[in-house]
């Protein structure tokens, strides 16, 4: 019986020591006026970053000179006006005065400039073209070019100001103090990241006291979280993280929930071809997967409401809508059509094993998905996958983790991979630049020097129509050459409790946060 | 003890260096995201992080600077390593522990019913018990859970941690599935033990069966028990990636998990030499109690 006895004993230890360290979590307080935010991804650090999925909440505690509005229009912001000189090359920004941050220390020209400067060789594309940022007086802020840079406004739209006393004497971030409308409190890593409001902000006062993102990794959870009302918002691709479809029509039908839409910027999910070697050096082969792959079948049985079918090349989205070339059919689905250009092209069935062969060789390619933001690419690639067999090609999938995608996108290891983001703003200069511009060595994902010099003039034109006029042509150079096949696009959805009240989205999925200085909760 | 531990630093941190992908290029990406992704930008953080170094150079300012007591900052927000796995190490310890009790609670008793009481109708339930338990996975029972006793009944939060009642739904995911094995594991070496011959002989000798089965029974049948115990408390205290990631638990298995995708280096050579040197206390402990459990087991004390 001693055993017993020692059994016991145990047992009572561990339970003791179990519910005395349950305890150190101390029960939730009840705090008035708090909003919770639920987020798929956590913050990876408090310095102003330029764009990043996860870098919407930092948008509270930093501000931009400029913002995109819910239609992804140019809005003033910490500049209240601007010019630009006739040949494009000097912008000058006047700063609303009387801006303070968020330690008390004010907001002018040299804060800004500081701010811009801060760690420029890290990572920003727009310093190649600058030749220097000049604070003629206190309120105004001049950026001189080497040359004309259409998407200036973009790019500061994204650019956080901070204050000069946010680093210590080295020139290290010390704390995250901005102009914003909420100031940091406290970040504990994939957990939580909470701040409180600041009531000197210059819009007037926040409503909401206090706002706490939590990190839920799981999307699951985090429609179930919105439902039990442990959390008042969450989104789909809004501020980090997605949402099922199959969750958002439990939510739809929810009583106590709403569901606010908004745009997105420009980002293309699409097929990239590996047009380096054989079989897709073709392109009547690229033309014929094109014709083989159904997005409208793949958006309705995959992704419903959380994305929009590509019909009309990479720009046919509700957001930039207005720069698609009306002249261009591209690629209908069309099973006969792909067959065709196969056999056109020597590839026949000729063992009836329903894979195409040619001079003794198979159809076979290979497709490289990385699923780890998004399960939902695996089940895409997989229908692409049947899709191609229908037309007799043997696609391998290759599921990898991202950082080995990039190796083998670098190495051209592949036939086809999957490619998505690289869109921080309302202007797809970014996504073209970063896919299509032949600078970027093995990042260039299609080698045209006609594309080439088509993405440098999206940077360098500045007139509205002659720049339509730059995305008609590189649309055209896209649908003859077929880079790739452009499948669909994110919806930008935020899911949220009834009480959550004067929300609304602005500058698409990193403006997710924007509008919370004025959104206040019903019943306070 | 020391050697094994090494052996797994330098095992992880190497590699970790063989695994495909360009680490100052996934700094970069999580870091400040693709949009502005330039090879400046990532030769910057190569030097910046020291990553232009041979690894094995690495590896040893890495351990110097272990032995001064100091698992560096992580790559990728700069935050002290110690401080991430001091935070999340106690929520694992937690969680382990909880699960570990639920799992016993439940698996003991019923494995030695079934194996006393065989072939019997609770012998059934508890082997269909068992049975759902191994078969059913984690994700989808927790998520059921959520779905039922927090989003319809409303009895526990969803996610997160805090109090006990936090704890309850990730416990009772994890500690079921753990005792669907230990109770199959148990009943089966009980049936064994019942059936040796001394197990007649205390029988025989006429003890009483409560006797039996609690002295002799048990803590014979106990050894293989103890050993799946200990591998499962292990492989609690290495964190559950996928408990951790439904119920938003901040254990240490998804900080690993997060820093492998990352890439950095710093936090998963802090959570392999965490995990390792408990890997290794915990089997030491299992050692400890087969002597205890069985007494021809005798660790020879060295003259």
């Amino acid at each position: 019986m001693m055993l017993n006895k020692k059994i016991a004993l145990v047992a009572i230890f561990i339970l003791v020591a179990s519910s005395l360290m349950a305890g150190c979590g101390a029960p939730k307080e009840e705090v008035p006026k708090e909003i919770v935010i639920g987020m798929g991804i956590d913050l990876k650090v408090l310095e102003p970053v330029h764009g990043c999925p996860w870098g919407a909440p930092l948008r509270l505690i930093y501000e931009t000179l400029v913002m995109e509005d819910a239609n992804l229009e140019i809005q003033p912001l910490l500049a209240e006006s601007w010019e630009v000189s006739g040949d494009g090359k000097v912008w000058t920004f006047q700063l609303r005065k009387g801006i303070r941050f968020h330690d008390g220390s004010p907001l002018n020209a040299p804060a800004v400039k500081f701010s811009l400067e801060y760690k420029v060789p890290a990572y920003r594309a727009l310093y190649a073209v600058l030749e220097s940022i000049e604070a003629p007086d206190e309120h105004a802020i001049k950026f001189i070019l080497k040359k004309p840079y259409a998407p200036l406004l973009r790019d500061l739209s994204m650019s956080p100001i901070m204050s000069p006393t946010a680093v210590d004497e080295s020139g290290e971030f010390k704390s995250p103090i901005g102009t914003g409308p909420f100031k940091f409190t406290e970040w504990i890593k994939k957990q939580k990241f909470v701040l409180e409001r600041n009531v000197d902000y210059w819009q007037g006062s926040p409503t909401l006291e206090k706002v706490t993102f939590k990190i839920i990794p799981d999307a699951s959870t985090r429609a179930m979280a919105l439902e039990a009302g442990e959390i008042d918002l969450t989104g789909h691709m809004a501020g980090g993280g997605v949402l099922h479809v199959s969750d958002i029509q439990r939510l739809r039908e929810n009583p106590t929930i709403k569901i606010v839409e908004g745009y997105t910027q420009p980002c293309v999910n699409w097929i990239q071809f590996n047009t380096q070697k054989e079989p897709f050096s073709n392109l009547e082969m690229r033309k014929a997967v094109y014709h083989a792959i159904d997005a409208k079948t793949i958006v309705s049985s995959i992704l419903g409401e959380t994305a929009t079918p590509l019909l009309k090349g990479p720009f046919s989205m509700p957001s930039v809508q207005h720069l698609v070339n009306p002249n261009l059919m591209w690629y209908v689905y069309s099973p006969e059509k792909a067959k065709e250009l196969l056999a056109g092209s020597g590839w026949e069935d000729t063992d009836g094993d329903g894979i195409r062969d040619r001079n003794g060789e198979e159809l076979k390619v290979t497709y490289v998905v990385s699923s780890i933001f998004d399960p939902e690419l695996l089940q895409i690639a997989e229908i692409v996958q049947a899709q191609l067999k229908e037309i007799g090609i043997d696609v391998e999938l290759q599921a990898v983790e991202f950082g080995v995608m990039q190796k083998v996108f670098e190495k051209g290891e592949y036939d086809m991979m999957v490619q998505w983001g690289v869109c921080g703003h309302g202007d797809p200069s970014l996504w073209l630049n970063y896919y299509f511009h032949s600078k970027r060595g093995p990042w260039c994902a299609f080698k045209s020097e006609t594309l080439t010099t088509l993405v440098d003039n999206v940077f360098s034109t500045v007139n509205r129509d002659d720049r339509l006029k730059v995305f008609h042509e590189i649309q055209e150079i896209m649908e003859e050459n077929v880079p790739g096949v452009f499948l669909y696009s994110d919806a930008n959805i935020v899911a949220m409790n009834k009480r959550v009240r004067n929300y609304e989205i602005e500058g698409g999925i990193h403006g997710a946060y924007l509008s919370l200085w004025k959104v206040y909760l019903e019943g306070q | 003890m020391l050697a094994i531990v090494l052996g797994v630093t330098v095992l992880t941190f190497s590699l970790m260096h063989f695994t495909p992908g360009d680490p100052a290029e996934m700094i970069a990406i999580a870091r400040y995201g693709m949009e502005d992704l330039t090879q400046e930008g990532i030769e910057w953080i190569r030097i910046q992080e020291g990553l232009d170094a041979p690894v094995w150079v690495q590896y040893g300012r890495w351990l110097n600077h272990v032995i001064h007591g100091d698992l560096g900052r992580s790559l990728i927000d700069g935050g002290l390593v110690s401080k991430d796995i001091m935070y999340r190490f106690p929520a694992t310890l937690q969680l382990a522990l909880a699960s570990m009790i639920v799992s016993l609670v439940i698996a003991i008793p019923v494995g030695i019913l079934s194996a006393v009481k065989q072939n019997s109708a609770m012998d059934y339930l508890g082997m269909t018990g068992a049975l759902i338990g191994v078969s059913m996975p984690n994700f989808w029972l927790g998520l059921l859970l959520v779905l039922f006793f927090s989003v319809y009944l409303g009895w526990f939060p969803v996610c997160g941690k805090g109090g006990i009642e936090h704890l309850i739904l990730p416990v009772v995911t994890l500690g079921t599935g753990m005792a669907a094995i230990t109770t199959r594991l148990t009943r089966s070496s009980m049936l064994e033990v019942l059936r040796q011959n001394y197990i007649r002989t205390a029988r025989a000798k006429g003890l009483a069966e409560k006797l039996v089965i609690g002295k002799h029974a048990f803590k014979n049948a106990m050894i293989p028990v103890v050993t799946i115990i200990g591998l499962q408390f292990a492989f609690l205290l290495e964190g559950t990636v996928i408990v951790e990631t439904i119920f938003a638990w901040p254990g240490i298995g998804r900080l690993l998990v997060d820093s492998i995708f990352a890439r950095d280096f710093a936090v998963i050579q802090g959570c392999a030499l965490v995990i390792a040197t408990i890997f290794v206390l915990v089997n030491l402990a299992v050692d400890i109690s087969y002597a205890y459990l069985d007494p021809r087991i005798r660790y020879e004390r060295r003259a």
